[in-house]
């Protein structure tokens, strides 16, 4: 079997894989136009239609290239200070969210690994209700050092420990046992609720919005005041994490395969705990939890290019942007002029979802 | 100047015992080595601190007279393979993919031609060229380990930039889950590349398949190192009898 003699093998090796890698490419181009076509319509459609054209013209003037001539001033107003700010947090959101989910469950070599169902997203929503509340009184010092970053700062913090605790609790002897990491996340949902009920209970009005803001997730009254210092967490989370996609390859062959393939394994391990709490903790400062996009990406995007995360993190984050911007449609327009929390249609996507991945694997279970 | 990969007087301990204590070991480049002996001898633990993989709580670890814990991840994955007991892989790759992230220590120092080209001898090495294609989850436990190897030959598989270095390739019960067919090709296979001169060390537990193709046998006994040289000196029916504690001398 050393003897290599010249083969006659059927596919030459530079083939192999072949449709994988084009349906690879195929998805993060599909999924980048979803993206700018969310984009589109979330800044055209509304009570107030605005044309494409226009949209054009204002964002010409935006940065300073053209007047907008001929659109009024109420379009300018809304597409700059309302529809603006919104969709470029549901790009960050959703791309945040998309990536964190497909690093999470390449972490925890499990693909039930979500954000919001191990109580990542929780405790970033308690720790930012917090920074709201005492604010005002015990850490008032701390929020004006922090200023505009207070709120993401808080929220990366709270969903770190998150990380660490359900880290800690799950893994014994380098295996991850899914029921702990998946009840440990009951348990932090359950105690951020009850700590955030009880917080948004102390709060005046002018503080807190209400309950079902943290609890569901919305990205309605953003404003840029409010979304970019979370925005830059965001991306700076986003970045990172793609960076890490060869290293996340070679983590799913186990931590000890991974360090005879020269990856630094805790450094890695670091830099996801660090990166995943840094963009999911951001992105419930500024939109409240937002459940299941970290899990149904990723597992969408496994579907059609397969597991290699230089496919998996690119498209999640690309396909998370366009599923939070078309959800968000959704919230807006479904129930107008009311809107419905992001999280309830999240969720109405991302419930059913779950229970089919539950049915498939206890199908698949069976079967072995 | 020595190339070796040895251990000196290294000791591991785990819950204030020492599951390898004092041992002392080297391996040379060119030859095929095994470590032999009783379930919970040490062996795994002693092929762990020569993989890199645990640094040992006293004693050391030398690659070609260089502390281990001096070199690189990084370096040290670019000229040592290591194919580990138990994969945990759980995530549908293709075969061909898990032989491709053997390369990645390379990553921006070779080219996809020579990848490629590496990653098409490692299949035809351990016979996996149909199975190329193949849903790694969808085979079986000794064609599992079959890829494994093939990652790790890919992993440090010579080429035109890079022929001199040393190559070490380290499996831990590397048969556990192969036929009769399979477990006589790769000890060929592993023969025949101690023979290029890459140094091999396996732990193994057939002691049939050391006797025919071993060059030098390491015996382990509670945490030690008990005797090493030539497989035909070390494993006499005596020195199996002691170290397995069976009731009688035991020949081959």
């Amino acid at each position: 079997m050393a003897e290599h003699a010249v083969s006659t093998a059927a596919a030459p090796i530079a083939a192999l894989g072949h449709g994988r890698r084009r349906r690879g490419h195929i998805l993060l181009v599909v999924c980048a136009v979803l993206a700018g076509l969310g984009t589109l319509f979330g800044i055209t459609v509304g009570p107030l239609g605005i044309a494409p054209s226009d949209v054009f013209a204002i964002l010409l003037k935006s940065v300073g290239l053209g007047e907008a001539q001929g659109v009024s001033k109420v379009k300018i107003g809304v597409v700059e200070n309302i529809r603006m700010p919104r969709v470029v947090l549901a790009i960050c959101v959703g791309g945040a969210l998309g990536a964190s989910g497909a690093t999470l469950q390449g972490f925890f070599r499990n693909t039930l690994a979500d954000p919001g169902l191990v109580g990542i997203s929780a405790g970033g929503a308690l720790a930012a209700v917090a920074m709201i509340v005492l604010g005002t009184t015990t850490l008032f010092e701390l929020r004006q050092l922090l200023g505009a970053f207070a709120l993401p700062s808080a929220a990366f913090l709270g969903s770190l420990v998150a990380v660490a605790l359900i880290y800690q609790l799950a893994r014994i002897d380098r295996r991850v046992i899914v029921a702990t990491m998946l009840l440990a996340g009951v348990a932090a949902n359950a105690l951020a609720t009850a700590g955030i009920g009880y917080l948004t209970f102390l709060a005046d009005d002018t503080q807190l919005r209400d309950l079902t803001f943290w609890t569901l997730g919305s990205l309605g009254g953003a404003t840029w005041a409010t979304a970019l210092p979370a925005c830059a967490f965001m991306i700076v989370s986003i970045i990172g994490l793609l960076s890490l996609q060869r290293a996340m390859n070679c983590l799913l062959l186990g931590e000890g395969d991974a360090f005879a393939l020269g990856v630094n394994v805790e450094a890695v391990k670091l830099k996801a705990a660090l990166l995943t709490a840094l963009g999911v903790g951001a992105a419930t400062a500024a939109c409240g939890i937002v459940g299941f996009i970290g899990l149904v990406v990723p597992h969408l995007v496994r579907l059609i290019a397969g597991p290699d995360h230089r496919y998996v993190l690119p498209g999640s984050a690309l396909l998370g942007a366009a599923l939070v911007l078309g959800a968000d449609l959704v919230a807006r327009l479904s129930v107008a002029p009311a809107e419905l929390p992001l999280g309830v249609v999240t969720a109405a996507i991302g419930a059913p979802f779950f229970f089919w991945l539950l049915v498939r694997d206890k199908s698949r279970t069976q079967a072995g | 100047m020595t190339a070796a990969i040895e251990l000196r007087e290294a000791s591991v301990i785990r819950a204030r015992r020492p599951i390898l204590n004092q041992a002392s070991l080297v391996c040379q480049p060119g030859q095929f080595s095994v470590f032999c002996g009783p379930n919970g001898a040490g062996k795994t633990t002693a092929f762990s601190v020569l993989s890199g993989a645990i640094k040992p709580d006293a004693g050391g670890v030398f690659l070609g007279m260089e502390p281990m814990a001096a070199i690189g991840a990084d370096a040290l994955a670019r000229r040592r393979a290591v194919v580990a007991q138990q994969p945990v892989l759980t995530f549908p790759f293709l075969v061909h993919e898990v032989i491709a992230m053997g390369r990645t220590p390379h990553e921006g120092k070779t080219s996809l031609k020579t990848d490629q080209d590496i990653i098409e001898h490692a299949l035809k090495a351990l016979e996996l060229e149909h199975l190329a294609d193949r849903n790694y989850l969808t085979l079986s436990g000794g064609e599992r380990q079959r890829v494994h190897i093939a990652r790790a030959l890919a992993q440090i598989w010579p080429h035109d930039q890079d022929k001199s270095t040393i190559r070490w390739l380290l499996l831990d019960e590397p048969t556990s889950a192969l036929d009769l067919k399979y477990e006589i090709a790769l000890m060929r296979l592993l023969a025949d590349l101690a023979r290029q001169g890459w140094g091999v060390v396996a732990v193994l537990h057939d002691l049939r398949l050391v006797l025919e193709y071993a060059d030098h046998v390491i015996l382990f006994k509670s945490g030690k190192t008990v005797d090493s040289g030539m497989p035909h000196d070390v494993l006499t029916p005596e020195a199996i009898q002691s170290t397995y504690d069976l009731d009688a001398p035991y020949a081959l």
